[in-house]
């Protein structure tokens, strides 16, 4: 991991002032951030750790550059290439560990948002920052939270709809077995020979 | 319901208990209480969301309807619970209705009441984050067992769940009928039962009427697909 100062960090201005994450924070404002730490631009290389499954820490991420892949216990569960995409805030928030580990998919650039460094800030800076920072979260996780119900609804109905076309499917069968039966009750019993046939004829 | 037995109850919940004595008495003294029947319908999708609710007493889902016409519940709610999260968040629609599912009676906040409050003091915009992110996490975790397990998994899945906010150990006493739980858990209430008896065959659980009874929460989270998260 490099911090990124100087011309690097200057690049990455542009993109840090379309974030709607800090829409609410002026030029001076980040600057001041970045001088107590509070917020930090770091760059990884391809297939570093940025953040370990079980760790905790008070800092979040936010994608500006370059891509990362989430894994857990080895096994890759998402992909993030949109710049401006945050991550490491549900632990956070919860006050939990990390339940996966992120590593740069290749070089890529981060704003590293420190928590931990907001206690140094002064009152009413402090209020002010958690103030801002909380309700674009709270943005962030609603939205989240929104797409899951819809996803959890569009997975329960699909459930539902699989359970349902079963269900016909077992009616038709079902159905077709007692018209047979009644065929068969049917079937003149006198004559072996000729319900053989008619059995036969059935093409069973 | 009076300002008394609101204090009570707000101080009771994680979110307001911490919120010193005179916000935590302007929020209950702001709060509207109604009182609904079975079935009855609590909160609309196209009413204004600008309120954040709470369920006081008895029991109400949180349920979407989709483009057929038909619901399908989200969530079961109790005592202390609340909803409508997302409505105090600037923009986030109010993603779903909610209706009684016994007399329940709810408290609904007004969102410039808990605007007003994190003017004062943000922790009250980071203790609603809290409880959005610990939704969301619940959300996904049911979302992945959904979408990646059979009956059986999803059942242990729930009642792994249950165990984990309830009370009584390893004792979990459904508070919905087994048809909500099925409707939930996305099967009929016939597979349910199979679905209970095969865990329980297994040693995994005893099933007693409404009482279900965690014997092996190990083996529970490997059928759940939450291996070492059972302990």
């Amino acid at each position: 991991m490099e911090r990124l100062e100087g011309t690097a960090a200057a690049e990455l201005r542009d993109i840090l002032g379309r974030l709607p994450l800090l829409a609410d924070f002026s030029g001076e404002d980040l600057d001041l951030l970045s001088r107590t730490g509070a917020v930090r631009l770091c760059r990884y290389a391809r297939g570093e750790t940025i953040l370990e499954e079980g760790d905790y820490q008070k800092t979040f991420f936010v994608l500006l550059r370059g891509s990362v892949r989430a894994l857990r216990g080895g096994r890759e569960v998402a992909s993030m290439t949109e710049a401006g995409t945050i991550f490491g805030e549900m632990s956070f928030v919860l006050g939990k560990g990390r339940t996966a580990t992120v590593t740069a998919g290749e070089v890529c650039d981060c704003l590293v948002v420190d928590m931990g460094y907001v206690d140094f800030l002064q009152s009413p800076e402090r209020e002010d920052f958690l103030i801002r920072i909380y309700r674009r979260l709270a943005a962030v996780v609603a939205g989240r939270l929104g797409s899951a119900n819809a996803r959890k609804a569009a997975l329960l109905t699909a459930l539902r709809e699989r359970r349902e076309a079963l269900r016909e499917h077992v009616a038709r069968e079902r159905e077709a077995i007692r018209a047979l039966s009644r065929e068969v009750a049917a079937v003149d019993t006198a004559d072996d020979e000729a319900v053989l046939r008619q059995l036969l004829d059935r093409r069973f | 319901m009076d300002q008394t037995e609101r204090m009570v109850l707000l101080r009771s919940l994680p979110f307001f208990g911490g919120m010193p004595e005179a916000r935590l008495s302007r929020m209950a003294a702001g709060a509207v209480v109604t009182a609904h029947g079975p079935g009855e319908a609590i909160a609309a999708r196209d009413q204004s969301g600008d309120a954040f609710y709470l369920v006081a007493s008895g029991r109400a889902k949180l349920y979407q309807i989709g483009p057929d016409g038909r619901e399908q519940t989200l969530y079961v709610l109790g005592p202390g619970e609340p909803f409508c999260l997302c409505s105090l968040v600037d923009g986030a629609d109010f993603p779903a209705y909610a209706a009684a599912l016994e007399q329940t009676r709810v408290l609904a906040f007004p969102a410039r009441l808990l605007a007003a409050a994190a003017r004062e003091d943000p922790e009250v915009l980071f203790d609603l984050l809290r409880l959005m992110c610990r939704r969301l996490k619940d959300a996904m975790a049911m979302i992945e067992s959904l979408a990646l397990l059979g009956l059986p998994g999803r059942v242990a899945g729930f009642l792994l769940h249950e165990a984990a906010r309830g009370l009584g150990g390893d004792v979990v006493r459904l508070s919905i009928s087994q048809r909500e739980l099925a409707k939930i858990v996305g099967a009929t209430p016939e597979a349910l039962s199979r679905a209970l008896r095969r865990l329980s065959e297994a040693g995994l659980v005893a099933v007693r009427g409404r009482e279900v009874e965690i014997c092996d929460r190990a083996g529970l989270a490997r059928e759940a697909g939450m291996a070492g998260e059972g302990k």
